[in-house]
């Protein structure tokens, strides 16, 4: 958060002291359609992508893909890079290329109604290293006690000055009410006595691992800063987030912005959060480099980025910061333990064990041994919500290639 | 007109013979005229007119048979009255004063800018002097059921409270019965009235008109002590008071003396001068909880609040639900929306001209209130008797009942606070010589979720000197100093702590000089400069954990100088005009650097074309204005009037505010190479008429008005610490217009006015670049663009101790730029928005009420004391002061917020001694 945010935002909450805030019906407004061009050109050699989508109403929920669309990039020493759809409204370009400093790049689209759209010519506006990504135990704002990861890159280049950040965090899921065995069914139907057997668990399902992606414009600058050194607190993980139960590793890629672009996806962020309710920014239609030739009322969304990148990987453990404190499960774990064999006062006896078995959501953790001593739990085994016994609910058992134990 | 007239006016048509001459000259023939057939004839003919009481007459009987050609006025008049007892006097505005035995001196007729010419520009006017329209009740003789006559015999002298002098000439009236008497050259009076309670009142022109409750019980004596009315303006006043308000033939009906502020329901339980203004027409508030006011489709930033002369650059505390002027040392206010005199300058919308009370120099004197939130006190402490006093007003928060009102954890650690105090000190050095010393300071801060505290304050000194050289020469000299800072001390656990500065300090000195060349011509003219220092914010680091790098923006500073000269020349009887020049020359001053961009490019870091570093001092840019503010009056019949002006002005200085509210630490900035002055030009065109003898006016003015390099912000800008403020602003054409209806009932038990003014405003954002250009280039509503504004403000008086008042508000919703479609980008949902501006957010309206309970009405009391209860909303109305929109979870939500939307009940108390 730069300063001036957090400014506005104190600000604000003076204004929350004595204001109230309600909820209102959106009126209805003449619907607009535009075209949306996502997508960028980075010095990574590889197939790049561009995703071609149209405005929707506010009322709907449809995602609405602009297919059919002929697309390309164009240098300033007329090389083309030509993009084919590969799915409805994904273009990727057919060859492996990658920016190369100095050249400027046009990006064109032509969609399936006869419409052209066309970027300014955008280049590399410099490059930047990642030089480490550094965790701080730290408290926020909120007085919330956690992780704060600061990612620190040097840069040469004077024109380094603006930064955007995405990250993948992969963390290590240890299921923490896993059990080697299980409950099978052996028979649920009367007359017989209902009967279960605890059974071997052979499916590896104690250790999984799941990914996450960013999902928010980060940003920051050293235009303010003497040297283009950046020391930048990107993403703060509160002491009991599940993500950091265990082994957690996280991939920062770094991108160096020209000024432009950096200015759009900064107000496109401050436009979209509820930070700016009391600073109340001017809202606005936000005009990218992406314009249509002959008419400029039809507007295009978006921004063509061409920027260098830098990535950089770290792990680190649970261990190492919050010691003597678990994280929250991502699930409620809590016991039952229903009966095998339950009499009516009329009709025949029923078993709520067999029952929830049957329908799942639940597994075996231990016998009832008492040890959870209370009075609704009355069966012989203790069951647990799936997702605490089994991680694959939550992740998957195939460890990353690029994992690290 | 019948019953107890005190001084006649008489009506009369224009067929005033005028010479080109300078002094005007009179050819009028008297032939066996009774002195009242006389002064009826010179009126006829010429354009003056005789204020007397026709008593005095009835024991003229000599007949006058002369002729006169070409002779001066005074000699027709010697002539008249050499025989009689009676003494004339004429008034500027072509009236005749007839006294009986007196000679009313010159000295006490200092004409005064309110009551000249000018046109609509002619201020509002609220003073809150007026708060205690209380009488003092006196008995007289003993109280005898067994003995009572109709009438007992009061008998007692007039002093001048002042100078101990005895007051001469002056009238006592009881005007339920039309009995009066006139002071002799002792100053002794003796008048018989009737058994029971009688109202007296004095009436003497510079003299304070005082109403007492005399009780008669017996005959007695009662000596009345008398202030000195301060200035012509109160002589006017006693002329309205007296049956007859020829106020609008002098000055413009856009008046409003509001006699009882003190009965205006009240927010918080303060009594806030600048929240009444804002229910004049033309003048509206921005919304609650939000800085500053819009003036006649004109920006907040765009207001010229001057204390005593100097500019107060914050005048609000608690993000503007309070005034920062303490009501009990204010005087009056007056608000310039329309022509603005050409001595004030340097923005382009209005000038409120706050005035604060002199120090009774006689007895300690004060006033107190408590309420809620805050409590207020304030002392007049004489120095040297009869010559100098002080004045001090303090005013402070003593609870968080505001925010103990909101039941939020969060809060617990929150605290907010404000205070002000005000010094002024007032010396008499002679008759010809006064001097005045100013200080003020004003100061919020607030402290959320206690690492943070915000604090901002003003600070005020001046030194004023007026002097007179002569009966047609004054001069006031004014030296001051005006302050405004904010910081913001971030201390938290995390290693980003900070504390950040930002201050604006200007010297200003203004020498106004005033000429009273004839009756139809009087300049003000003079020099005033001033220099601006601003240090646009300092970041330090705070700690040794902190990373915050350290960061200073460069100083700015300038010079602005001035010369003006103004004429309210008097065409004639039905004519007057005011003409006023204002030359201005704004010289930004090093050191600085300036950025040079690419010409016909978007000001940006990659259009730099230049950069060029400027030494200390160093002029590197100027920019001239000159500014013309011409206006007229023309009455039509003695209660109609019509006024026309058309004016320009010139603003350097720019509020940033990069939301549609301001907000105390908004940066003021300079203008640079890159940011022009602002510029405006208004034409209006309003007519006064008063009715129902003068107990209703009424008025109806419109204007429109045309503003040059508005600045608008690109969206999302941000100025805290940012040294490139260009890139980030566009400078745009404005327009507004509107029409402004008041009517208001100035006198009786009920009392108050009904305003309403139908006004647009619009902005145009044109550009060659699509990124500077805003809804294609033509003109939008502003976000202030509130079409309809009604506001009502009444005061009913139930008995002398209880008076309920209420306040009822309307205006149509701001306009705000709405949500049309959405889409998703890279993987985050987004709004689609309308056009700037194209919606609007629900109409507000609000409805208050007051009951007011005065202390009891003994005869010999310390203080006077009264009890205020007030609900701010009463209906409830949850008024929003914005609407936003969220995207959570893909669903687009809209919400509005709003500040008080609940009744808000206070109780506030009261004293004065």
């Amino acid at each position: 958060m730069n300063i001036s945010k957090k400014i506005s935002l104190l600000l604000c909450s003076l204004l929350c002291i004595i204001s109230c805030i309600d909820p209102i019906e959106l009126e209805d407004t003449a619907f607009e359609d535009f075209l949306i061009v996502e997508g960028q050109l980075t010095d990574e050699l590889k197939q790049h992508t561009i995703k071609l989508t149209r405005t929707i109403p506010l009322d709907s929920t449809n995602v609405k893909l602009e297919s059919g669309a002929n697309v390309s990039i164009t240098d300033n020493l007329q090389n083309t890079y030509n993009f084919s759809e590969t799915t409805t409204g994904v273009y990727n370009s057919n060859t492996s290329f990658n920016a190369i400093a100095d050249r400027e790049y046009v990006l064109e689209i032509r969609t399936s109604n006869g419409k052209t759209y066309t970027s300014r010519p955008e280049k590399i506006t410099g490059t930047s290293t990642i030089t480490n990504v550094n965790p701080k135990i730290e408290t926020n704002i909120l007085g919330e006690e956690g992780l704060n990861l600061y990612v620190e890159s040097e840069s040469q280049n004077e024109q380094s000055k603006y930064y955007k950040y995405e990250f993948i965090e992969t963390f290590k899921i240890i299921a923490p009410f896993w059990s080697g065995e299980k409950l099978e069914v052996v028979n649920d139907k009367l007359p017989d006595p209902f009967e279960v057997k605890k059974v071997p668990n052979i499916a590896n399902n104690r250790i999984c691992y799941t990914s996450e992606n960013s999902n928010r414009i980060i940003q920051t600058e050293t235009a303010t800063f003497s040297s283009n050194k950046v020391n930048f607190g990107f993403h703060f993980i509160p002491k009991n987030d599940f993500s950091i139960s265990n082994r957690y590793s996280i991939l920062v890629k770094q991108q160096v912005q020209a000024f432009e672009a950096y200015n759009y996806f900064n107000t496109l962020a401050e436009l979209a959060s509820t930070e700016s309710i009391f600073s109340e920014n001017q809202p606005g239609f936000l005009l990218g480099n992406i314009t249509a030739i002959d008419n400029p009322n039809d507007k295009a969304i978006g921004y063509f980025e061409v920027n260098a990148v830098s990535e950089k990987r770290i792990f680190l453990n649970r261990e190492d910061f919050f010691a003597n404190s678990d994280a929250n499960y991502i699930e409620d774990c809590v016991f039952i333990a229903p009966k095998l064999t339950m009499t009516r006062p009329r009709g025949p006896s029923w078993s709520p064990l067999i029952e929830i078995l049957q329908r799942g959501g639940w597994l075996y953790y231990l016998d009832n041994d008492g040890s959870y001593s209370d009075q609704t739990l009355e069966g012989e085994y203790y069951l647990v919500p799936k997702a605490c016994g089994d991680c694959t609910e939550v992740g998957t058992n195939v460890k990353p290639s690029f994992w690290v134990d | 007109m019948k019953k107890n007239i005190l001084i006649l006016f008489i009506f009369f048509s224009f067929q005033a013979i005028f010479s080109q001459e300078e002094s005007e000259k009179i050819s009028i023939t008297f032939n066996k005229a009774s002195i009242v057939s006389a002064i009826n004839q010179f009126e006829k003919q010429t354009s003056y007119k005789f204020f007397y009481i026709e008593n005095w007459l009835n024991s003229e009987t000599q007949l006058i048979s002369e002729e006169f050609k070409n002779s001066k006025i005074e000699t027709v008049l010697d002539f008249l009255f050499a025989k009689s007892n009676l003494n004339y006097f004429i008034l500027d505005e072509n009236q005749i004063i007839l006294t009986k035995n007196t000679k009313i001196h010159n000295s006490v007729y200092k004409p005064s800018k309110e009551s000249e010419t000018t046109s609509e520009s002619n201020p509002l006017l609220i003073s809150s002097e007026d708060y205690s329209s209380e009488y003092k009740t006196v008995k007289i003789g003993k109280e005898n059921s067994n003995n009572t006559k109709d009438a007992y015999q009061l008998s007692g002298y007039v002093i001048n409270k002042k100078t101990k002098k005895p007051i001469e000439g002056l009238v006592i009236l009881q005007r339920d019965k039309n009995i009066y008497t006139t002071t002799n050259f002792k100053g002794y009076f003796s008048i018989k009235i009737p058994y029971g309670v009688n109202v007296l009142e004095t009436i003497f022109s510079g003299i304070e008109n005082q109403k007492t409750n005399v009780i008669m019980f017996g005959n007695g004596s009662y000596n009345f002590n008398l202030d000195e009315a301060a200035e012509s303006l109160d002589e006017i006043v006693i002329q309205t008071n007296a049956r007859k308000n020829i106020k609008s033939t002098i000055t413009g009906v856009s008046r409003i003396k509001i006699q009882k502020i003190k009965n205006i329901p009240l927010v918080l339980g303060e009594r806030d001068i600048l929240k009444v203004a804002t229910t004049l027409p033309g003048i509206k508030s921005a919304g609650e909880g939000v800085d500053g006011v819009n003036v006649r489709g004109g920006k907040s930033d765009q207001n010229l609040f001057l204390l005593d002369n100097t500019v107060l650059y914050n005048p609000t505390h608690f993000l503007g639900l309070f005034s920062a002027v303490n009501p009990f040392t204010t005087k009056d206010l007056k608000v310039y929306k329309g022509n603005i005199p050409a001595e004030f300058g340097g923005r382009i919308s209005s000038v409120f001209d706050i005035i604060s009370k002199n120090s009774n120099t006689e007895k300690i004197a004060g006033e107190m209130s408590i309420g809620p939130v805050t409590g207020n006190l304030s002392l007049e402490i004489p120095i040297v008797k009869n010559k100098s006093g002080l004045i001090l007003g303090a005013r402070s928060t003593y609870s968080d009942w505001l925010l103990k009102l909101v039941n939020n954890e969060k809060l617990n650690n929150s605290s907010v606070s404000f205070y002000d105090f005000i010094a002024k000190y007032n010396h008499k050095i002679n008759d010809n010589n006064s001097v005045q010393v100013l200080g003020y300071l004003s100061n919020d801060s607030f402290s959320i979720a206690s690492d943070t505290t915000s604090s901002y304050a003003n600070k005020i000194t001046s030194v004023n000197w007026d002097h007179k050289f002569n009966d047609k020469n004054k001069a006031s000299l004014l030296i001051s100093n005006s302050n405004y800072s904010f910081n913001i001390d971030f201390d938290g656990n995390s290693n980003n702590n900070f504390k950040l500065k930002y201050v604006i300090d200007e010297v200003n000195a203004k020498l106004k000089m005033s000429y009273l060349h004839s009756k139809a011509h009087k300049f003000n003219y003079g020099i005033a400069s001033k220099l601006y220092n601003i240090s646009p914010g300092t970041i330090a680091p705070e700690g040794e954990n902190s990373i915050v790098s350290p960061l200073s923006i460069p100083d700015e500073r300038a010079l602005e100088s001035s010369l003006f000269i103004s004429d309210d020349f008097t065409v004639s009887k039905k004519l007057s005009l005011d003409l006023g020049i204002r030359y201005t020359i704004f010289s930004a001053l090093g050191a600085t650097s300036q950025r040079f961009y690419e010409e016909g490019k978007p000001k940006n870091e990659t259009t730099v074309v230049d950069v060029v570093e400027y030494g200390k001092n160093e002029v590197y840019k100027t920019y001239n204005a000159l500014n013309f503010r011409f206006s007229s009056r023309y009455s039509i019949t003695e209660d109609l009037s019509v006024k026309a002006s058309v004016n320009n002005s010139h603003q350097f200085i720019h509020k940033l505010t990069n939301n549609t509210f301001a907000s105390p630490t908004d940066a003021w900035k300079l203008s640079d190479t890159n940011i022009k002055p602002q510029e405006a030009i208004q034409f209006s065109l309003g007519v006064y008429k008063n009715f129902l003898e003068n107990n209703y006016e009424i008025s109806v003015e419109s204007y429109y008005k045309k503003f040059k390099n508005i600045l608008d912000y690109k969206v999302g800008a941000s100025f805290l610490l940012n040294e490139q403020i260009e890139t980030e602003v566009l400078q745009g054409d404005g327009k507004s217009y509107g029409i402004e209806f008041l009517l208001s009932k100035n006198n009786g038990d009920l009392n108050g006015w009904l305003s309403y003014s139908y006004s647009r405003s619009f902005l145009k954002l044109e550009s060659e670049f699509l990124e500077e250009t805003v809804n294609n280039g033509n003109f939008f509503p502003t976000n202030y663009d509130k079409p309809h504004d009604f506001n009502m403000v009444a005061n009913y008086k139930l008995t002398q101790r209880f008076s309920f008042s209420a306040n009822f508000s309307y205006q149509t919703g701001r306009p705000i730029t709405y949500p049309t479609g959405k889409y998703t980008y890279q993987g985050n949902e987004y709004l689609l928005y309308s056009d700037r501006n194209e919606f609007r957010i629900p109409d507000y309206y609000r409805l208050d009420l007051g009951f007011n309970m005065e202390g009891n009405h003994k005869i010999k009391k310390l203080a006077h004391s009264f009890w205020s209860v007030s609900v701010y909303n009463v209906l409830g109305k949850n008024n929003p002061n914005s609407v936003f929109f969220t995207t959570e979870n893909g669903v687009v939500k809209s919400y509005q917020s709003s500040i008080f939307s609940k009744p808000i009940p206070t109780i506030t108390y009261n004293i004065k001694f």
